[in-house]
């Protein structure tokens, strides 16, 4: 309901606000708010009903001259400026149409597990590269080192494979809308109102995925500062320390895995909202991300480093600490990634639905 | 499906025939524009609002205040003299214009046929 609110809201306020405007914006209201009512009656959901209700709507400039705006509303004969907002000047692209935007939405749902797969295959890719040539120095495996090496590489480059063929599928139905996704289109107030309706329906899922996800990348690297700590005197020491890494990967894999199947409706959502003419509001975004990474970055790297050296000296482990680096920068990479999350939470936080 | 722009100087005619059994407001016009007319034609809540006030301000409908059944403020609309007799004049046009368009299709279609 609120949706319907805030898509007259967008649809009016362009428009001095007199009685008779004022008026028409209340009556339309109410038919849109009946024909809601009847749509959920008839057992729509929720966000069917919003979209058919807008699909109904017909279009502004049919009540301007009862309303005595049309001047307002066809920009050729209105004086430059007054209510009109400013004409962008990026070039102007076809508007972006609801059928579009529901196919769109559809292949993101029908692509996410795929798209999801193929990331999680690509974090666990480097496992058995990490771990089967230590697990054969150790004697766990009766392989010598260079098979070790070698089954390592082919379970890579098959994990990466699998990732890629998967990533291909995915493109080939979501390539149809490019032109969506590169923003080279203007934004059209009825699928605005309604990919914001599907992002609101599907947040609370989203965010859930999320906090699951960030606790999972937090307590990534516990079992590999536990094992490099507590087991560095066993024979079997630095195999543990690779489980550890493995179990990282793991981990971070694990996250991305639950959160990123609850990201469709945001991506499309934000995708969708963000048409050739809000050029600066993609800017304030990317200044925002930058914002809370840099956050992030500056305790995580003195952390890693603190326990880079705690686990070299006090374990004596010069020869085998360095794998911290190289894990620590995928580690960073994925939090990162989840701080673009948390960041577009604040940002749909600050500009709720009213 | 009639397209919006083949019917659109008619919706005032839809409006005021549903009028004539008694007061209505916005949302039950279109829900019974839509249902009396099928699949054939939707009609936008615009389309539906810009013609109740068109009348309105031609004086063939009036306006009221009223109160839906749940305690909701609604306008209501009830149609007038002249817009009685508006009706009655748009049935003898739609009914002419009919008979003209009906007699240029069928002379098409006869001369078509050998």
């Amino acid at each position: 309901m609120n949706v319907i609110v805030a898509y007259l809201d967008s649809m009016f306020n362009a428009y001095p606000q007199t009685p008779r405007l004022l008026e028409a914006k209340a009556e339309l209201q109410a038919m849109m708010e009946d024909a809601y009512a009847s749509f959920i009656a008839q057992g729509d959901s929720e966000n069917e009903a919003v979209g058919r209700v807008i699909r109904d709507f017909g279009n502004l400039e049919e009540v301007a001259p009862v309303l005595g705006i049309s001047a307002d509303l066809t920009p050729d004969s209105a004086p430059a400026g007054a209510a009109q907002a400013p004409a962008p000047t990026a070039p102007r692209h076809p508007p972006v149409t609801l059928d579009e935007a529901h196919s769109y939405a559809d292949a993101q749902e029908r692509t996410r597990f795929r798209m999801t797969a193929a990331i999680v295959l690509f974090v666990l890719s480097p496992a058995g590269i990490v771990s089967l040539p230590v697990a054969a120095k150790s004697g766990l495996l009766a392989i010598t080192d260079e098979a070790g090496i070698f089954i390592g590489i082919i379970f890579l480059l098959v994990l990466a494979a699998i990732g890629v063929m998967l990533l291909i599928s995915t493109s080939r139905e979501t390539a149809p809308f490019t032109r969506l996704t590169e923003s080279h289109f203007s934004p059209n107030p009825v699928v605005t109102s309604w990919a914001e309706s599907l992002a609101a329906q599907h947040d609370r899922p989203r965010i859930r995925a999320l906090q699951v996800a960030i606790a999972l990348w937090i307590l990534a690297p516990i079992p590999l500062i536990a094992f490099a700590l507590l087991l560095d005197d066993s024979p079997l020491g630095d195999f543990w320390v690779v489980i550890g890494v493995v179990l990282v990967l793991a981990l971070v894999a694990t996250g991305l895995g639950v959160l990123l199947p609850h990201t469709w409706a945001q991506t499309v959502a934000e995708n969708l909202t963000s048409g050739s003419g809000k050029l600066g509001s993609i800017a304030d975004a990317s200044e925002d991300e930058r914002s809370i990474v840099s956050v992030i970055a500056a305790f995580y790297w003195p952390l890693l480093t603190a326990v880079f050296l705690a686990w070299s000296f006090i374990g004596n482990a010069w020869g085998t600490s360095w794998v911290i680096w190289p894990v620590g920068a995928v580690l960073f990479g994925a939090i990162a990634a989840g701080g673009e999350a948390v960041e577009s939470y604040r940002r749909a936080r600050r500009h709720p639905l009213s | 499906m009639i397209s919006a722009d083949a019917i659109r100087g008619y919706v005032d005619v839809l409006v005021l025939s549903l009028l004539r059994t008694g007061p209505s407001y916005a949302y039950e016009l279109a829900q019974r524009i839509t249902a009396i007319s099928g699949d054939d034609y939707a009609i936008k809540q615009t389309t539906l609002y810009s013609a109740v006030k068109r009348l309105e301000s031609s004086e063939l409908v009036t306006s009221y205040a009223g109160v839906s059944p749940s305690g909701k403020p609604r306008t209501y609309y009830r149609i007038s003299e002249s817009g009685l007799a508006h009706f009655d004049l748009k049935v003898d046009e739609w009914r002419s214009t009919k008979t003209v368009v009906d007699r240029f299709i069928n002379e098409a279609i006869e001369g078509a046929t050998p």
